[in-house]
């Protein structure tokens, strides 16, 4: 499989972010918490040794931007992989089993789908406590939803080509038969989904700290910092802009390394 | 322009064809230098091994090679050039001047309209008919490619017919305008053998209405029961071309004396060895400098591996090859 | 058609009946309950509180009870503004956001397809680069940001348009917050049509319709968009009914008085009841749309219209 220059360029743009997310905070004095009451709300600059200057505590956002990068996009990509591991198991099930399970099973994704996802979200936070591993559990709980149904379509084309069909004539059971044929060919269209997924997630944890029901202060994720950045954007609007500029840019990034992807996998393409 | 010279320009004539497809590593020349004339009323089959090029010719023909498919040399088709025609030229040619027939019929009709709006769409584009004259001019079509029962058809959707009524509807849609050319390729390769039979009856009766035929396809039966002509394609370049009887009585290629002897094959009995050409032909990219047949051919000679042999004429056949065989020779 | 319609809305009351009941029981999950303020109330208030909503029954029974209430089309009194039942509150704020969300779908869709059919058209150019890229942002750009954004900049700085409020009769008022609202669908719609048409295009009916002869706007319109806005149409049902029963974020940045705060508060302040009707209208509507787009869908392609699943 080959990338276009969109998707290798999206793919070292988050790479940089990724490593800056990783060892940027250690490059700076400041903690994530701490707070440096000489510096309130100073702009980005090199002066006061904050780089991207701080918030209305004196809070280094360098630092704190990292740090949110970091728990957003684990967030999302725990999130990404919950809603994976269910969805293609209850999607490849359903599809595989076709008929009546099928349709069982369908309707009820149908039922969780009628229900608004902030509902589950919020009920999630409210019963589990607000942790950054509620906060992922809740939104892949809602995210495997549309996997399954993803899922459950190319299954039931899979099914019905000629090498599953020859496996399953000759006498391989069920779950091998999902396990060796059906699940490593769903590998091409989930995977798209995912990168699709990821930037989504990431918003809707943004969300949720909108909402206060997200990453809780002072830990940082992009989402809480966002929301206060919107909230000072006429007197430090710095402190919407170095966040949303992350935002933005893994985004971005996350959005042509799965365009390139399609491309890749699509057989249409000279 | 129509020429008005004493011998009549040929209603197709392709000179110096080159197909090229990708970019880049991914290049493929599909179709290399292949010179190939078509008179009215004729009926062409071409064949080769899947691979060939014969798709491409076929699309090339009426310009549909899509935006990756790069085409040189020049298609002379009643008398104008199409490579490089202004698109709506070429549109006031397609299905107009030149029907298509596609493969699998399944997938070349769109699912989602009639088959009467699919076919009454060909004449409204043109300026024929439109209106109830077009839905009459489509159920005549049906009739006359002997579709059963055509007036309820016409209101049926394509997953509701079988495969052979499908191509027929596929065969209507080409002939409805009176085009001067119908280019099949495979028409009949989704099909079942017995379906097969009548659907090769509807492009006789073509032929004999003043139609054209390119019958592309890799089954030598299906060309020597329907085309006088036939024309071989080998990894790209045209190899040989004559009357089909002449071609397969006494083939002058290796590679045609190969298919014509494959083909036999299957009429002897079972325990009789099998002939098949041994070796494949080359791949995607890497093309030999030489004949492309060489590696394969069992009478290559030492300049095959560097020289492309050229097609020569020798009256009303032609052959590209530096060592062709004799009559009755075998390779 | 009309059998299929019809079979279609008989499956859709079982799925109503179980999003009902399962909702019921997943707000009674949480701990705490609606009178559970920061001043604890007196033990004798509450249970009277308590008693006088039915909260003291059993669950089962509550259960049997509001279901026989909705039977009746009653959803119960608000357990925290005790003053409006949960019906008056829908049918004040749910004209508000249907409003607010009709017109945003209508731009999302009206901007959003076109759009999406010239990013395809135009693949990999100019054009297409920079719509992908706008919708990127769209799509990145929470609406707590575009809405105060949009509000600083065209209410507070160029005075263009007012920055909050809602009087029947000043379409200036709903200017912005459409926009906000519309713009995430609006920039999903265009990276979705645009891959469903290239997806469409490669299908081999589009190159018989070429070959035919057909102008390139007759296959685009009449070969290319139909099966192509399929999907698209399946991802606009939930959506709809997300956008039509309100936005949080965008009715209280613009104070609008819209059912859009009604799930969040609700569930925070456990007043079951109001929980409950954002929950089924929000279901009603994801239901009645869902039909709808399957019946549209059946309506382009054939193939759809036999009643057992696809
Ligand atoms: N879209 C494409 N991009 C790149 N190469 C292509 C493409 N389509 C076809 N080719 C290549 O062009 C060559 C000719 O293909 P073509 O489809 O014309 O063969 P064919 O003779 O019709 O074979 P078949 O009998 O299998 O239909 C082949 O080598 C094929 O791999
Ligand atoms: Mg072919």
């Amino acid at each position: 499989m080959r990338l276009g220059g969109g998707a290798r360029l999206g793919l070292a743009v988050l790479a940089l972010v990724a490593a800056l997310a990783l060892f940027g905070p250690a490059a700076s004095p400041w903690r994530v918490d701490a707070l440096d009451w000489q510096h309130l709300a100073v702009p980005p600059g090199l002066e006061a040794g904050h780089w991207l200057g701080t918030d209305r505590l004196g809070r280094d956002l360098w630092v704190r931007t990292l740090a949110g990068v970091r728990v957003s996009l684990a967030i999302a990509l725990l999130a990404t992989l919950v809603s994976l591991v269910l969805g293609v198991g209850y999607g490849a099930i359903a599809g595989y089993a076709g008929g009546r399970t099928d349709a069982l099973m369908m309707r009820a994704v149908d039922v969780l789908y009628s229900l608004p996802y902030v509902f589950f979200v919020i009920l999630l936070t409210v019963v589990l406590g607000r942790a950054p591993t509620t906060v992922f559990l809740a939104i892949g709980a809602v995210g495997w939803l549309t996997m399954a149904r993803v899922v459950r379509g190319e299954t039931r084309r899979l099914r019905s080509r000629e090498f599953v069909e020859a496996a399953v004539a000759a006498g391989v059971p069920p779950g091998v038969v999902l396990a060796r044929h059906v699940v490593p060919n769903l590998l091409g269209p989930v995977l798209v989904y995912a990168t699709l997924t990821v930037p989504s997630l990431i918003v809707l944890e943004s969300f949720l700290s909108f909402l206060g029901l997200g990453v809780a202060e002072p830990a940082a994720s992009l989402g809480n910092l966002l929301a206060q950045g919107a909230q000072e954007m006429e007197t430090a609007p710095w402190m919407l802009v170095v966040p949303g500029a992350f935002l933005v840019a893994i985004v971005l990034a996350l959005g042509a390394l799965g365009e390139g992807l399609r491309d890749a996998l699509d057989p249409h393409d000279a | 322009m129509r020429s008005t010279r004493m011998t009549p320009e040929p209603l197709l004539a392709l000179r110096g064809l080159s197909v090229t497809l990708g970019r880049g590593a991914g290049e493929t020349r599909a179709l290399e230098d292949v010179s190939l004339t078509l008179a009215a009323a004729a009926r062409l089959g071409l064949v080769g091994e899947s691979g060939a090029g014969k798709s491409q010719l076929a699309l090339a023909i009426a310009g549909l090679g899509g935006p990756a498919a790069r085409v040189s040399g020049s298609i002379r088709f009643e008398g104008a050039e199409l490579v490089g025609a202004p698109e709506p030229r070429l549109r006031r040619v397609r299905g107009a001047r030149i029907g298509m027939v596609f493969q699998d019929p399944g997938s070349a009709l769109a699912p989602h309209l009639t088959i009467g709006t699919q076919l009454a769409e060909v004449l409204v584009a043109h300026g024929r008919a439109r209106g109830a004259a077009a839905r009459a001019a489509a159920l005549a079509m049906l009739e006359r490619v002997r579709v059963p029962d055509p007036a309820a058809r016409l209101g049926q959707y394509p997953h509701e017919l079988s495969g052979g009524l499908r191509q027929r509807v596929l065969i209507a849609m080409a002939l409805i305008a009176g085009p001067s050319l119908l280019v099949a390729d495979e028409p009949t390769t989704a099909l079942d053998a017995t379906v097969e039979a009548g659907i090769l009856e509807l492009f006789r009766e073509a032929g004999s209405a003043g139609t054209a035929l390119l019958l592309v396809s890799h089954d030598l039966a299906v060309v020597a029961g329907v085309c006088e002509e036939i024309a071989v394609l080998y990894a790209g370049r045209l190899v040989e071309r004559g009357p089909v009887r002449a071609v397969l009585a006494t083939p002058r290629h290796p590679y045609t004396a190969g298919l014509a002897a494959a083909r036999l094959a299957l009429d002897t009995p079972l325990e009789a060895p099998l002939v098949a050409i041994p070796g494949q032909p080359p791949g995607r990219g890497a093309r030999p400098a030489g004949c492309a047949y060489a590696a394969r051919c069992p009478r290559s000679l030492p300049r095959c591996a560097h020289e492309v042999p050229p097609l020569e004429a020798a009256g009303a056949r032609a052959v590209a090859c530096f060592a062709p065989l004799g009559a009755g020779e075998r390779p | 058609m009309l059998r299929y319609v019809l079979g279609r809305l008989a499956g859709a009351v079982p799925t109503l009946f179980a999003v009902v009941t399962l909702a019921f029981l997943l707000v009674r999950l949480a701990p705490g309950g609606p009178f559970d303020q920061e001043q604890p109330l007196a033990p004798e208030v509450r249970a009277n509180l308590d008693r006088l909503y039915g909260l003291d029954r059993p669950l089962a029974e509550q259960y049997l009870r509001y279901l026989g209430g909705l039977a009746r089309g009653d959803l119960g009194p608000s357990l925290r503004l005790r003053d409006f039942t949960v019906r008056q509150l829908i049918a004040t704020g749910l004209p508000v956001s249907l409003t607010l969300g009709g017109l945003a779908l209508a731009l999302a869709v009206g901007l959003g397809v076109p759009l999406g059919v010239l990013a395809a058209r135009r693949r990999r150019g100019l054009a297409d680069r920079a719509l992908l890229f706008v919708a990127v942002l769209g799509l990145a750009i929470p609406a707590y940001v575009t809405a105060p954004v949009l509000a600083l900049v065209f209410g507070v700085h160029l005075h263009w348009l007012p920055v909050a409020g809602w009087e029947p009769g000043r379409p200036a008022d709903l200017v912005l917050p459409v926009l906000a609202l519309a713009l995430p669908t609006l920039a999903y719609l265009v990276r979705l049509v645009r891959a469903s048409v290239l997806e469409v295009e490669h299908e081999l009916h589009v190159r018989t319709a070429v070959a035919k002869g057909l102008a390139p706007a007759a296959v685009l319109v009449r070969h290319v968009l139909p099966p192509a806005l399929s999907p698209v149409l399946g991802y606009l049902g939930p959506a709809a009914a997300g956008i039509l029963t309100g936005s949080l974020v965008v009715e209280t940045v613009f104070g609008l008085p819209g059912m859009g705060r009604f799930l969040v508060q609700g569930a925070l302040n456990r007043d079951y009841t109001l929980v409950m009707g954002k929950v089924i209208v929000y279901a009603v509507l994801v239901i009645g749309l869902n039909l709808v787009v399957d019946v549209l869908q059946a309506l382009i392609d054939p193939r759809l219209r036999h009643p057992e699943r696809p």
